[in-house]
Formats: C-alpha cells, structure tokens, sequence
C-alpha cells in the first residue's frame, strides 16, 4: 500500500532522513517512535507531500507522491492527516469543518455530506457538538472532530502525528481510544507517538527512529520485550523508567 | 446665538452642504481603497520575488508621502501628464471631487492593503497545511479557509481606516472641494466668528467616528468574542494626513 525507498532529506545542512526504506501492507498499523528530533515526523509528512524530499520514491497504491505534481491533491484526499495541533478551521462549526472537503472535493450534496459526518460525529462520540464553534471544544474534543474531518474524505490510510501530545493528560484516552477502534476495523494507520502502552496494543509494527534512520522495525512483543539496538533499550528505559 | 439657530439659518444650509460633499468623498474613497488595498494585498502574494519586492516598495513609498502632497500632485501634477482629450474630459467634469478622491483612496488603499496583509499573516501554517492535506489545491485553501479568517481578524483595523479615511478627506479642502469643513470656513469667512461653524463640523466628525468605534467593538464583541487576545488585535497602523 506504501512503499518507501531510499528516501533522503535535508532540512537545508542537516540531513534529517537518511536512506529510509519502508513498506506498509494494506490493513497495518505502525507506529513510528523515537527520540525526539530523530525524523519520525517528517517521514510521516512526506508521505502526503507536506515535506519534499532530496531522493528516494514515496509510492501510495502504486503511484508515486510527488508535492510539486498536480496529482498530488487528489492523492491527498486518500491520505488522512491528523495533526499535533488539531488545526481545526476556527471560522466554520463543527459540521462545517467535517463536510466541507467532501462537498467542495467530492461533490457531495450538503444532505449527503452531513448525515456522513453525523455518523462520523457518532463514531467519535460528540453527535451534540455538530453546531459549536470548534474553539469552545476542549482539546480531546477536537482532536477527535480533526479525526472524523480526516475520516471524511474515507481515505484508505491515516496518517497520525503526534496526535495526543498537545493534550491534557485526562484527554488522551478518549483520543486513543478512536484511534484504537479505527484499527479494530481494519484501518491502515502510521501513528507517530509517544504512548507507548497504546503502540503495545495496538501496533503491528514498531518502527523506532534515531538520527534520522530506522533502527528498529519489529512487532511490539520483540520491541517491547527484548529491543536489539542499543539506542532503543536506552529509549526504552526513559520513556518508561519512571 | 445658540447652536441650534446656528444651524437652523443659512449657515446650517451651507454645512449640511458641505457633509453630503464629505459623504460622498468618504463613501467613493472607502469603495475605491478597499478595492485598491485588495488588490495591492493579492499582487503582493505572487510567488515572483520581483514582484513582491516591487508592490512593498510601492505601498512604503504612498504611506510615506504625507496625504496633502498626495492630493496637491492628483490636482496639480496628473493631470498635466494626460493626453489633451482626456484631461479636457476631467476637467469638463468636477476635477477637483475627481481628484481628491483618486490621491486619498490611494493613499488609504495602501494602509488597507498592510492591514489585510498583517490579518493573511496571522493565520497559523498549520490551518493552510489542515486544508492541503485533505486534497484542496493552494487556491481553493486561500478561498475557502485563508481569506475568511485574515477578513475576520482584519475587519476591526478596517473599520479604523474607514473613521481616519473619512477624517482625512478634510484635506480636499485645500483644492477647493466644498466638503464639510471647507463650508465651515466659508461661514467664518462671514461671520468673522470661528466657534459655531467649526464647533458643527467638529460634532459631526465625533458622531461618524462614534458610530465606526462602536461597530468596531460590537464586532469584536460577538464575531471574535471566541477568538483569543493576540489575535483580536492585529497591529493597526494608523494614516495621518
């Protein structure tokens, strides 16, 4: 479903991935962990062609992600992204924001986009919040709006950074708890994501990151009980050590 | 003489003369600038370095130059650069009213177009790149989430410039249009007293400028009320004449 080859990129002189090669199966969940800094973010960018890249080829179902091609929009619409930041549009309600990609992309109806986003509001759970403007929403409330507007478009593949590490500690279960449902269903998802017990759940594979490359691509059991690298041992014992 | 019968003679005859001039300038400056400041703002995001540089360069260079020598050069100077049809067509027509709004709708045109450019610039990246990754082009991300937050978030500043743009087309006086505080002058000519006239005209100014304030804050009240400090209040610059 997505193939990456020898993907290099430089963030101007510092080279941020090096020779990154990665294949996602239809159906796969993979987590993309690491220490900061070590590129799991931009790698999970140029999938959809928000990062360029210097060499190397992204391929989506068979068909090459180039940002500067005019393809790419319409590849976009079957790549969901789902940000840190939420980056819900604060002028539009929280129907707005859900239906708004399917009416202008897909010319769906205003009817038809909105009894889908009214089930999408009950998957997430907040059928009562499709009025609200999005900034009265706490912020586990709007990440899962920023997943059902993702989910919108029915894209084949999720794409998730970082999505509950803007939250308040109480609001990430809610949060994962979509996610991990989306995965019970089958959805191939790349979560980038320090919550380690969730990535233990609920991954296929572990893919850990460290200076730009991947270190480690394993299942979860192998990761989490008897990590090979060094760097990733260390990892471990930070991120759960106390 | 009270205020009242100041205003109920002649003179208040001649001053609500000189207001209809004063609306009227204000209300074709304020189309003509808005238009213009849009403009300016959309050239300026041309990905053509040159051109950018080239619009800034124009929009420092008309708020630096003081509005009465914007007005003196539309009256005085343009038009001796026109063909001679042309300038016989201005001037069988009310070239002074023509001129005069031509010098301030450019001149406020300028600081319409920083300020929207301040509302575009406000806007978070991550709201261009939410709208991308769901498969909008660049165009319809202006269109659709870009433009209707930066004219939200500039309508307060904007309404600033329609009270300081409707105080400044006093400056017309200076090439004979006969707005407000031109007829104001025209009564103390006569009267040889400064108070009434000038006192009328002062009042009507604080009324307009009363009214754009309180829109300006019922605006920012109800449509911004959920949005945060920082972005309520863009840097607004201010023209003077």
């Amino acid at each position: 479903m997505i193939t990456i080859t020898h993907l290099d990129k430089h963030f101007d002189r510092l080279h941020v991935l090096k020779d990154i090669s990665l294949t996602v199966k239809t159906g796969e969940v993979l987590v993309l962990c690491g220490p900061s800094g070590s590129g799991k973010t931009t790698l999970l960018r140029t999938i959809n062609g928000l990062e360029t890249i210097d060499s190397g080829t992204i391929t989506v179902d068979g068909e090459t992600v180039d940002p500067k091609s005019r393809d790419i929009r319409r590849q976009r619409q079957g790549i969901g992204f789902v940000f840190q930041q939420f980056n819900l549009f604060p002028h539009l309600s929280v129907i707005d924001n859900i239906t708004l990609a399917p009416r202008k992309l897909k010319g769906l109806s205003r009817d038809e986009a909105e009894a889908k986003a009214m089930q999408l509001l009950d998957r997430v759970g907040l059928r009562d919040k499709r009025d609200v403007h999005t900034d009265t929403l706490s912020g586990g409330q709007q990440q899962r709006i920023a997943i059902a507007r993702a989910l919108a478009m029915e894209p084949p593949v999720l794409l998730f950074d970082e999505p509950t590490s803007a939250l308040d500690p109480e609001m990430v279960g809610e949060v994962l708890s979509v996610i991990r449902e989306l995965a019970q269903d089958g959805m191939t998802m790349l979560c980038v994501t320090h919550e380690m017990g969730f990535a233990r759940d609920v991954a296929s594979r572990i893919i850990f990151m460290a200076d730009g490359r991947i270190v480690e691509d394993t299942n979860p059991g192998q990761f989490f009980s008897a990590p090979e690298s060094a760097r990733a041992r260390a990892f471990l014992q930070d991120i759960l050590g106390h | 003489m009270t205020l009242i019968e100041f205003l109920s003679g002649r003179y208040g005859e001649l001053l609500l003369k000189g207001l209809i001039v004063t609306l009227q300038l204000s209300g074709v400056t304020l189309a003509a600038s808005f238009v213009i400041g849009v403009a300016l703002t959309l050239i300026r995001l041309s990905p053509l370095w040159i051109v950018q540089q080239a619009v800034g360069l124009l929009v420092d260079a008309i708020r630096s130059v003081p509005l009465l020598v914007h007005v003196i050069f539309w009256y005085f100077g343009a038009p001796e650069l026109l063909p001679d049809g042309l300038r016989m067509w201005l001037y069988a027509r009310d070239v002074n009213f023509i001129c005069a709004a031509i010098a301030i709708s450019i001149y406020a045109g300028a600081f319409i177009s920083e300020d929207l450019r301040s509302g575009l610039r406000s806007i978070p990246r991550g709201q261009s790149e939410a709208s991308l990754s769901l498969g909008f082009s660049g165009f319809e991300t202006f269109r659709y989430i870009i433009l209707p937050q930066a004219f939200r978030i500039s309508v307060p500043p904007l309404l600033g410039q329609a009270m300081t743009l409707t105080k400044n087309t006093s400056i017309a006086l200076m090439i004979g249009v006969p707005e407000l505080v031109y007829q104001a002058r025209r009564i103390q000519d006569i009267t040889y007293e400064p108070l009434m006239p000038y006192a009328s005209a002062t009042l009507v100014y604080v009324v307009i400028c009363a009214i754009l304030t309180l829109a300006s804050r019922a605006y920012s009240r109800t449509a911004l009320a959920h949005r945060t400090e920082l972005e309520r209040t863009p840097n607004t610059r201010e023209q003077s004449a």
